[in-house]
């Protein structure tokens, strides 16, 4: 059945809040008392594209342009996931066939969203069955090597969709600043997740980052993620109550590179993985200049976000294949 | 989905208001889109809707049209959170975390702000 015709009919509400375990933002589904984790089997995980074209961008420039974005995930070194090319087809992004299918659609009502991913998993079983990327139409799109003025990249936000496809949710290592038009423009962002893009005209985001890297290996590890990197795990305080949502960064000093984690649990819980063995500074802080809703269901579980950045104040050694060992970082109040 | 209206900034849809919101479930299949805002029992929001002739509106821009709500510590007013960005007069400004000068807003001070916003740009 047509997704369209479901929501049509239905009231209910999707639930895709991301998954308390090991560090990054997954998506998960609860099957009876379990959580599920969303995830494809081990094999490559085919995908179609859908014979569409925009002003600039051919059907072929599109698939193209997808295939070099799966590519880049698939090259990472510890992780296992592959993609396999399907096809083309005239079945839509949303058309409930079984089928993942990447293309373009006209979407002019959904301001602010260049593209969506979705997903159909058997409730019953927590089995993912397809994902569906949208890129809307709406918006002008490039896939000129060099980037084009005034049009997004899609290879760049292919890229960011194929990290929903695969199953990561956003990461907040980003900063932004915000115009007199009210307009949201990206400063720096540490991670391909982070869920506004650049600029147009930017092919800043056809690279993944460290704490991609870390998502996607931790999601599907592969070679020697699990004897070669370490991971640092703590938890998180404020007026000597644990709270969930606090952002957390570790921050590699022999790399320069950053993996972001949160706590995820009453507790105040982190564990963040697919860390270098070596030295990490501990910066934690609110999502309070975010779109809280799309890093977390807000309607389960509400968001600290009333206090200051905090760096801790000791080194933290990320051994070789192991833990850290509890680190316990109490937040300033504002 | 359906939320039971306490105001409006714009318009009236009546004591109750529906509007769609992306996903659902079907006998043993689940929908689930990215980004899509979700609602619980008896929590207080702020949302912006859009529509195209008469149909059922729909949340503006997935959850970026939705703005949670939660009373103030002294119990006597709702605040609009997180803290919402207040574009500068020129320029650019970045957007700091964890600024201490960065406060939820009462609910009065956000509609005065959206109807501003919205002052402005006609």
């Amino acid at each position: 059945m047509n997704r369209r015709a479901i929501v049509s009919v239905l009231i209910l509400l999707i639930c895709a809040p991301p998954q308390p375990a090991q560090a990054y933002l997954k998506f998960g589904v609860t099957v009876g008392d379990q959580r599920v984790t969303l995830k494809w089997k081990p094999g490559p995980v085919q995908y179609f594209i859908f014979d569409s074209s925009v002003p600039g961008v051919t059907s072929p420039d599109l698939q193209a342009a997808v295939a070099r974005a799966f590519s880049t995930w698939q090259a990472v070194p510890t992780s296992s996931i592959a993609y396999q090319f399907g096809g083309l087809t005239s079945a839509q992004p949303g058309d409930d066939d079984g089928k993942s299918t990447i293309g373009f659609e006209n979407y002019p009502d959904l301001d602010g969203v260049l593209a969506s991913t979705s997903f159909v998993v058997d409730d019953a079983t927590g089995e993912l069955i397809e994902s569906d990327i949208f890129f809307n139409a709406s918006y002008p799109w490039s896939v000129a090597a060099s980037g084009e003025p005034g049009k997004f990249d899609l290879e760049s936000v292919a890229l960011h969709e194929i990290g929903h496809f695969s199953g990561l949710g956003h990461s907040a290592l980003g900063e932004t600043s915000l115009s007199a038009s009210g307009g949201r423009a990206v400063i720096a962002a540490e991670a391909v997740m982070f869920p506004i893009a650049y600029a147009p005209g930017s092919i800043v985001s056809r690279t993944l980052k460290a704490d991609d890297i870390a998502g996607i290996s931790d999601l599907y590890p592969d070679g020697d993620y699990a004897t070669a990197e370490g991971s640092l795990s703590g938890r998180v305080f404020q007026n000597g109550h644990p709270f969930f949502g606090a952002h957390v960064v570790a921050f590699d000093l022999r790399t320069k590179t950053m993996v972001g984690g949160f706590s995820l649990t009453d507790q105040g819980q982190f564990s963040i993985g697919g860390l270098s063995p070596g030295p990490h500074v501990i910066r934690v802080e609110p999502l309070d200049d975010a779109d809280v809703d799309s890093f977390f269901d807000q309607s389960v579980n509400p968001v600290n976000v009333d206090f200051q950045v905090t760096f801790d104040g000791v080194l933290v050694v990320v051994p070789r294949g192991g833990d850290s060992g509890q680190v316990l970082v109490t937040v300033q109040n504002k | 989905m359906t939320l039971e209206a306490e105001s409006y900034l714009k318009g009236a849809l009546g004591e109750t208001v529906q509007f769609r919101v992306p996903g659902g479930v079907l006998g043993r299949y689940r929908s689930i889109v990215v980004g899509a805002p979700s609602f619980a029992v008896d929590q207080h929001v702020v949302v912006f809707l859009g529509a195209r002739g008469p149909s059922v509106p729909f949340v503006v821009g997935f959850s970026q049209g939705v703005f949670r709500m939660v009373r103030s510590t002294d119990n006597t007013s709702w605040l609009v959170t997180p803290p919402t960005d207040l574009r500068p007069a020129a320029g650019t400004v970045p957007i700091i975390r964890g600024d201490p000068s960065r406060r939820p807003l009462t609910l009065d001070d956000f509609e005065q702000r959206v109807r501003s916003l919205v002052g402005s740009q006609r």
